[in-house]
């Protein structure tokens, strides 16, 4: 380095760092020319996008610490952070919060390009970021369902069904979505790899594609060749200061308001209004007015057309080369964006409105949000696993028995996983919820009885609706149960 | 403001202000980047701390005391195996787990970990040689328990043992950083 260079104009350290690293490069894709005035700070989306990728991979990477994806362990897993992780509930608010941000700030970022013309003089950023909006939807997507409450698995439910209902491949589809013919744990497999590993990894790729791969022409290559970045720091610190702002903004959000988190989805109530994210709101109203076939033509093919109209508009001409006449190319841009916003702004209205309008749905919805609240707030309830008990030596069972005769003994496991919630950790009811002590001196409560009544409530006309457990538990695990509750005395 | 900077440097003089004006810029992302990547680097320790030692299974009726067997089935003149059922807690699981034991023969009741306290594997006894051998690196320990050869440096390790009534317990505390504690910990 010649004597006086680091002083030239530019900060020594981002200048020799740039000169050894493809940190120009990077910087030079993503601040793309220099910026004056109301464009430079327009251009901050970019760093917005950033940060919020940078959270996802962040806070995505410690959930899977502690995220187990199979029907048996996703929900406690998800519990545990929330509950007992120091931090667990803000890194799970964040990784919920910047889903649903990341495909508002790529849709700002898309709106400013397409206003500055960006779109045409770097066209393989402008479909990298087109990429990047259809890969986080779809990751909200997958997302949505991992946690295993009554919420994802509704989503999870809609999802199948709107893959389901396509036409000619819709079953196949559907097939290769929850992997098999039903939604199993085989589904919460598929969804874990679709959402941690191969989304992200294409979204990593393209991210580095348009950073590090191709290099787009910037405003002022000739005035500013090479390093001559002298507006750098400036563009720099703007971003920074926007995306730090949005990330003090979403931290404080995230530690006020936790994520949603309902008791899990087998205990469910009938009546269960399921709701989406925020970032599919405007879908969910959508589906309403259509059939299922419909419906799910409507969901794929309509982000479809728009995204494929965006995606074209960096290749379609201004003038027509013939005529030397202005094309409508401008105005087919404006009204994707138009249509876009609409779409989403008026849908998600509506299902705000029909949501608040209906008194039943109103107060369904507060109900579930209070039931999250106390699901919150109860202790958390560790999840038995390991085969070793089944297998627990017989020495130890008759020593059991010795010892436990004085006591009632413990519910069985099954119990304090499906039963206790309603009827209370030991049998004793809670709030209009009957209990279970002494149920077995009462006509037609037998042992088999109560196996009944677990496999079809209905038939025994109870005085409070409970759901069936025909096939939440095993056949033993009903009977341990109905043991068990026939000799509360 | 850019555009002064521009002209300063084509006019070759004035750099100074620039300069400073620049390196100050600088300082805000580089604080802002600090400031997220300090509080994202608490959070992250803060998440992923382990916690300290494995809980025992919350609420245990019998304070810890396992079941080996009943005393009136037990006898004769060598090492008894018997497998006790520890139930651990480790964060959202509950886990049962068989864990070998050997009630040695002679009054009183004397239970040693069938773990080896070199690196953890499971001895078994050899009645031939009348000795625990661990089948990974070759300790042996004599019918009592204590060690006779190889790498560990000690004996099998004593657990609490007592009777109630005809059935046998003992005290398993693995975790207990006891001579015992496994290299594996469930």
């Amino acid at each position: 380095m010649k004597p006086g260079e680091g002083t030239d104009g530019r900060a020594p350290l981002l200048a020799r760092l740039s000169r050894r690293t493809t940190l120009g490069v990077a910087l030079g894709n993503l601040l793309e020319g220099r910026p004056g005035g109301l464009s430079a700070w327009a251009r901050t989306t970019a760093g917005l996008v950033a940060l919020l990728l940078v959270l996802q991979i962040f806070s995505g990477l410690l959930l899977a610490f502690y995220y187990v994806p199979s029907t048996e362990a996703a929900h406690v897993t998800v519990a545990f952070v929330e509950k007992e992780i120091a931090g667990g509930s803000w890194v799970r608010a964040i990784h919920l919060y910047a889903a649903q941000l990341l495909p508002l700030a790529l849709v700002l970022h898309l709106a400013q390009a397409f206003a500055r013309g960006a779109h045409r003089r770097r066209p393989f950023g402008w479909l990298a970021s087109l990429l990047l909006l259809l890969l986080v939807m779809a990751n909200g997507a997958t997302g949505y369902s991992l946690p295993l409450d009554a919420r994802a698995f509704y989503s999870t439910r809609v999802a199948e069904s709107i893959a389901g209902g396509l036409p000619l491949f819709g079953g196949t589809a559907r097939a290769w979505l929850v992997g098999g013919q039903e939604v199993s744990t085989l589904t919460l497999s598929r969804l874990y790899a679709l959402h941690v590993l191969v989304v992200p990894a294409l979204i990593l790729s393209v991210v580095a594609a348009r950073l590090f791969v191709v290099k787009e022409p910037a405003e002022q290559t000739e005035a500013e060749p090479g390093l001559e970045l002298s507006w750098l720091p400036a563009q720099l610190a703007r971003q920074a200061v926007v995306a730090g702002a949005a990330f003090a903004a979403l931290a404080f959000y995230a530690a006020r308001f936790p994520a949603p988190l309902g008791p899990p989805a087998e205990e469910a109530a009938p009546g269960y209004l399921p709701r989406p994210g925020a970032q599919f709101l405007w879908l969910f109203q959508l589906l309403k007015y259509f059939s299922t076939t419909n419906a799910s033509l409507v969901a794929t093919l309509l982000p479809a057309l728009l995204l494929g109209a965006l995606a074209l508009l960096p290749f379609l001409p201004e003038r027509s080369p013939a005529r030397r006449r202005r094309m409508p190319t401008r105005a087919l841009g404006v009204a994707a964006f138009s249509l876009l916003f609409l779409l989403v702004a008026v849908f998600t209205t509506l299902a705000y409105l029909e949501d608040r309008r209906d008194p039943r749905v109103r107060e369904q919805l507060a109900r579930q949000a209070r039931q999250e609240e106390e699901f919150r707030r109860a202790p958390f309830v560790p999840r038995r696993t390991g085969g070793a008990r089944d297998e627990a030596g017989a020495a130890a069972t008759d020593a059991d028995e010795t010892v436990a005769a004085s006591k009632p003994a413990p519910p069985p496991e099954a119990y304090a996983r499906h039963c206790a919630r309603c009827h209370g950790p030991s049998g004793e009811g809670k709030s209009i919820n009957p209990p279970l002590v002494g149920v077995s001196a009462r006509p037609n409560r037998t042992v088999e009885d109560i196996v009944a009544i677990l496999n079809d409530p209905r038939s025994y006309d109870l005085e409070r609706r409970m759901p069936s457990f025909a096939r939440k538990l095993s056949e033993e695990e009903k009977r341990a149960v109905a043991e068990w509750v026939a000799s509360l005395k | 403001m850019t555009d002064t900077s521009e002209r300063s440097r084509e006019a070759g003089g004035a750099r100074t202000h620039d300069d400073l004006r620049r390196r100050f810029l600088l300082w805000i992302p580089a604080a802002v980047f600090g400031a997220a990547a300090v509080s994202l680097l608490t959070t992250a320790y803060r998440f992923l701390r382990p916690r300290a030692g494995a809980a025992a299974a919350d609420a245990d009726p019998r304070g810890g005391w396992l079941a080996v067997g009943r005393v009136s089935e037990m006898g004769g003149g060598r090492p008894l195996r018997r497998a006790v059922t520890v139930e651990r807690r480790a964060g959202w699981s509950l886990a049962r787990r068989e864990q070998a034991v050997f009630v040695l023969p002679g009054a009183g009741p004397r239970v040693v970990s069938a773990v080896c306290p070199h690196e953890g594997c499971e001895v078994e006894w050899d009645a031939g040689a009348s000795a625990f051998l661990c089948p990974c690196h070759d300790s042996r320990f004599g019918p009592d328990g204590e060690r006779t050869a190889g790498p560990a440096e000690r004996g099998l390790a004593r657990l609490p043992a007592r009777v109630t009534g005809d059935v046998l317990e003992v005290l398993y505390e693995p975790s207990g950083g006891g001579p015992d504690a496994p290299a594996v910990q469930g």
